[in-house]
């Protein structure tokens, strides 16, 4: 058996490493590849599964660019091709040389039931990869959600090990680790923040999106920069055939898109853009100040992509956001992101593909305060040019690799304070902080032998800050003990970190497996708040010669099985993460416009694990899924809670969701979600004490108590109108928290209005039940 | 950071927020010591305040620690002795000196606890008015106090004010991080005191050390939205809550325009 098993590596890493002289040799094998995509629309169809039909275990999936390999015996063969949503297609194809096949695939929104099929369904149990889940957009169309804005972020918090960050935030925690850990790319563009209205929605506005991965764990090794996830979203590339134009009107928002061809299955273009319209009912206001005020937020998505020849694509894409707020002669403020990406790919030969991706990401802010005495403006940036160069080579049906670097140079102009020379308030400018991050990465997806499955790899990186500048070095009590000042260029601080990568299943039977993964993570850039929501005004630092970067270890193990013929998918995952150089700060630490900043934050470790239960109903009238974890999150610091460990704000215990989707009639689409959740871990009092006739409240263990209990239902109906050719319309109607439940969003201590001093605590709660209604169009 | 925090409530507030009184179980923690002293120059009776911290449902939170010994010795080694005037109330006759350097040592049970505080110099306002600002159309009224901040020194203040002879109530602390220097016109304004025309408001303006306005901003930066609340920095180390200030203050009245 060993030697069986020797025989074959050997096999396999000699025909990789001369690939396609044996194919030369051997003349027994050809390669057939091409793209995959919507019959109707063109679009590119990410992960869509070609497999032999007669060996389902022989097959490929289509990359992120719809892009596919396989390689087989010469011959005839009868191949499936197939993608969630969409009816299988079967292929007959005769191999007598290096064939190009690009398919179409027809959706199969005409039937009355979401179709899934069999190949896909059962991806979970054969692909590798851990810990990655999938958003199908269109699931997202019908969960019920808040106000009507339907919610890429809101959504994955129902999946296990994802925790919602709050009331009605679309910000998110995974397997118990900081918000500030989700590696957020739109387009391969880093979102440095995705929440508009301080989180309560967020920046994806999902009309404008085709994919939504997200990997807890096991992550493949060209995902680098954050401990706890990646969360990588693909905007539409455009219909390709027809023109088209879609949209809706919400109570929050209205959204438009238009979308259509440049040259006809040539090249395509898609326009989405959304806006809230609060201030609207400002204007009405009589109160000049108030309806002079500002409060909205907007989105802008487009992206346009060509193909030049049979070989080369380019696809340039961008999104634009902003949240604007101000109130007349007091105060405005704004912030948003802003990204760019320019992509070619290029198809060199049946096996090899690569593509060349130059990104520039943005996130600023601006806060103009102007009063009779005041007239001044902070702004912030942050900002990164990012090229990334990737290699697919799809050296054999058992085999492909996947390698490539990328260059990051990240800016942070922290805070700027721009002051007329009347006002009472001195101008003043932070000193600039300058990155760059080489990161190199090679990743092998492999079949060695029947039943067994692994990707392995291993990412370099070498991240080193810049001068120009003068950095300081502190004391365990914050005080400086060195200044140095660095010239432009100089390299102030270097760490330089290695990080395997690497997951495999092995199946048991054919509709069950095991799966094994562990990750190493490091993140060079960390985001500063100390209050319990996420704030645009939030400190984004660097790994610097006080900061050292965060590195997380992850280990899971999990079971998978679908059974009832595919339609149920059941997984269960358990894992283990050890978090290093995670940061904390001082009591009561000044984390604004603050030069010693670095002299503010505290330094421990973290530990999580849990265990996930997930069971997914995936085909029939009534679809939708349950998701259980059991988890817990600590950390630990010298100077916090006399150095012992305590639980992470996010640490809780139980964590349900519950979803379901009911085709109750062509027309009547019928949806209900539930949440349930231990409370967060939350520092009280546990006496008080007088100081000058004031009363303090007396603490004595960094988050010892828990907020009550959270859960929610949530029901949605959605009527679609007759299907004509040419105009299609839809209204989605929502009940937010139908059972009014006072979930305690804030819970705080005060002195009694009637005896000063009696204390009481009293606690707020934010969305009662919200009714939501959304008309939606299509033509 | 709480000015944020304040945009976010009244956002949520926006949005159908509602607040109601709840029943929550606090743990009972160990009684902690706790030692407020105080040294001002316009005073002649300095005092030092010992208690002891209690469970967070006694309606009395002044817990008075007595049989206390208590001294305060300055730079030339002069020595005050302190007399318990009332339970955990000690006392004693000397006026506070700007620039002078107090060291207070009490001794609790055999236990000793020190603190030092260096008066800082006195900066005073040269002016004090009544200001107005509209905000969704309430007009909030405001005492606007104006002075010079000294250049080049690190300055921390903090503001009580009585209205209509009513008990001293303390506002706020400030520092100049940011206005160094600058012709600084502060506002003085209270959540719960609604100003009116014709109040009487008496100022007290307090040039505190570096020590008590840590002390008292972070208690003042702890709201609804803080992550992870903890006790203020203590003067006296691990084994004691409170401060001990030494402190340079001018009072100045004005009547609600």
């Amino acid at each position: 058996m060993s030697h069986k098993l020797f025989c074959r590596y050997f096999s396999t890493v000699y025909m990789v490493l001369i690939g396609s002289v044996v194919s030369v040799f051997s003349q027994t094998k050809h390669t057939v590849s091409g793209h995959i995509r919507d019959a109707q629309s063109g679009e590119t169809l990410i992960g869509a599964g070609i497999r032999l039909g007669t060996d389902v275990s022989v097959g490929a999936r289509a990359n992120n660019y719809g892009f596919y390999s396989l390689t087989l015996p010469e011959g005839s063969h009868l191949l499936t091709v197939s993608h969630v949503g969409y009816q299988p297609q079967e292929l007959a194809i005769e191999l007598t040389a290096d064939t190009v096949v690009d398919i179409d695939l027809r959706s199969g929104e005409l039937l009355q039931e979401v179709v899934i099929s069999q190949s896909a369904a059962d991806d979970q149990v054969r692909s590798p990869q851990m810990g990655l889940t999938r958003v199908d957009v269109n699931e997202i169309k019908h969960v019920p959600v808040l106000m009507g804005e339907k919610d890429v972020l809101k959504t994955i918090q129902l999946l296990p090990g994802v925790l919602s960050g709050g009331e009605g935030s679309s910000n998110f925690f995974v397997r118990g680790g900081a918000g500030d850990q989700n590696l957020i790319l739109l387009d391969e563009a880093m979102v440095y923040n995705a929440s508009h209205l301080f989180g309560f929605f967020s920046t994806f506005n999902s009309d404008a999106i085709k994919d939504v991965k997200l990997y807890k764990g096991g992550m493949p090794a060209q995902y680098g920069g954050r401990l706890s996830s990646v969360l990588d979203i693909t905007m539409l590339d455009g219909n390709k055939k027809s023109f088209g134009a879609e949209g809706g009107v919400g109570l929050i928002a209205s959204r438009l898109k238009v979308e259509g061809p440049i040259v006809k299955d040539r090249g395509s273009f898609v326009v989405s853009g959304r806006r809230t319209y609060a201030d609207v009912f400002l204007k009405l206001s009589n109160d000049e100040a108030v309806s002079n005020s500002r409060l909205y937020f907007y989105d802008l998505n487009a992206k346009a992509n060509y193909r030049l020849n049979e070989r080369n694509t380019l696809y340039l894409s961008g999104y634009f956001g902003r949240d604007v707020m101000g109130y007349s002669g007091l105060f405005g403020f704004d912030w948003g992101n802003a990204t760019g990406t320019l992509r070619w790919n290029r198809v060199w030969n049946s096996r090899w593909f690569s593509n060349t991706t130059a990104v520039y990401s943005n996130f600023n802010y601006n806060v103009n305060i102007e009063s009779d005495e005041f007239n001044f403006v902070i702004a912030s940036r942050i900002q990164n040019y990012n090229l990334k160069q990737d290699f697919q080579f799809f050296a054999t049906n058992k085999s492909t690799w996947r390698f490539g670097f990328n260059v990051l140079q990240q800016g942070i102009s922290p805070a700027n304070i721009d002051a007329d020379e009347e006002t009472a308030v001195n101008s003043l400018q932070l000193e600039n902080r300058n990155g760059l991050e080489l990161a190199g990465y090679l990743s092998h997806e492999w079949k060695p032998v029947q039943r067994l499955n692994m990707i392995y790899g291993l990412r370099l990186t070498n991240f080193m800050l810049f001068g120009p500048g003068t950095f300081h070095a502190y004391d365990a009590d914050g005080d400086v003990v060195d200044s140095r000042v660095y010239g432009s260029g100089d390299v102030v601080q270097h760490y330089l970190n290695l990080e395997p990568r690497f997951s495999l299943s092995y199946e048991l039977r054919a509709n069950n497996s095991l799966k094994l993964s562990y990750n190493r993570n490091v993140q060079h850039l960390h985001q500063l708040t100390n209050a319990t929501a996420s704030l645009p005004t939030d400190t984004w630092v660097m790994s610097s010669n006080n900061i050292r970067p965060q590195v997380a270890d992850q280990a899971a193990l999990g079971y998978y099985q679908n059974f009832g013929g595919d339609r149920y998918a059941f997984s269960v995952e358990s894992y283990y993460k050890h978090m290093q150089h995670q940061i904390d700060y001082r009591n009561a630490a000044d984390l604004q416009a603050n030069e010693h900043i670095e002299a503010e934050l505290l330094y421990g470790v973290g530990r999580a694990y849990g265990v996930e239960w997930y069971l997914k109903k995936q085909t029939g009238r009534l679809n939708g899924w349950l998701s259980y974890t059991l988890a817990k999150s600590e950390r630990r610091f010298d100077g916090i809670n006399d150095g012992a460990w305590f639980a992470a704000r996010q640490d809780r215990t139980h964590d349900v969701s519950a979803v379901g989707m009911y085709q109750l009639s062509p027309r009547w689409n019928l949806s209900a979600t539930f949440v349930y959740s231990t409370g967060n871990a939350v520092t009280f009092p546990s006496g008080k004490y007088t100081v000058d006739g004031r009363t303090l409240w007396y603490y004595t263990e960094r988050n010892g108590y828990r907020m009550p209990d959270y859960h929610r239902l949530d029901l949605g109906a959605t009527w679609e109108s007759k299907t004509s050719k040419r105009f299609q319309s839809s209204w989605t109607f929502g009940v937010y928290n139908v059972y009014n439940r006072k979930n305690a969003y804030i819970i705080d201590f005060r002195e009694s209005e009637a005896n000063p001093n009696v204390t009481e605590a009293y606690r707020i709660a934010l969305f009662g039940i919200i009714p939501s209604i959304t008309w939606n169009f299509k033509f | 950071m709480s000015r944020t925090y304040l945009i976010i409530l009244s956002l949520s507030a926006f949005f159908f927020s509602c607040e109601d009184v709840i029943d929550i179980d606090l743990n009972d923690a160990d009684p902690q010591l706790v030692i407020v002293g105080a040294i001002s120059n316009r005073s002649y009776e300095q005092q030092v305040t010992i208690s002891r911290s209690v469970a967070f449902d006694v309606a009395q939170p002044f817990d008075p620690v007595s049989g206390a010994e208590v001294t305060v010795v300055d730079r030339t080694g002069r020595v005050f002795r302190y007399a318990e005037q009332a339970p955990g109330v000690y006392v004693c006759n000397f006026r506070g000196r700007e620039s002078e350097r107090y060291d207070l040592s009490v001794q609790v049970e055999g236990t000793v606890f020190t603190a030092t505080s260096t008066m800082p110099r006195l900066v005073t306002a040269d002016s004090i008015g009544t200001a107005v600002r509209t905000l969704f159309g309430e007009e909030q009224k405001f005492i606007s106090l104006r002075y010079a901040d000294p250049p080049g020194v690190p300055n921390h203040y903090r503001y009580l004010w009585s209205v209509n002879g009513g008990p001293l109530a303390m506002l706020h602390v400030s520092q100049d991080k940011f206005n160094d220097g600058k012709y600084v016109s502060e506002d003085l304004a209270d959540f719960d005191t609604e100003l009116v025309a014709g109040d009487s408001v008496t100022v007290r303006m307090q040039c505190i050390d570096r020590a008590t306005y840590d002390f008292w901003n972070a208690v003042q930066s702890i709201n609804p939205g803080t992550a992870a609340p903890a006790n203020p920095p203590s003067s006296y180390g691990d084994g004691a809550l409170g401060y001990f200030a030494a402190y340079a203050e001018s009072e100045m009245s004005t009547v609600v325009q």
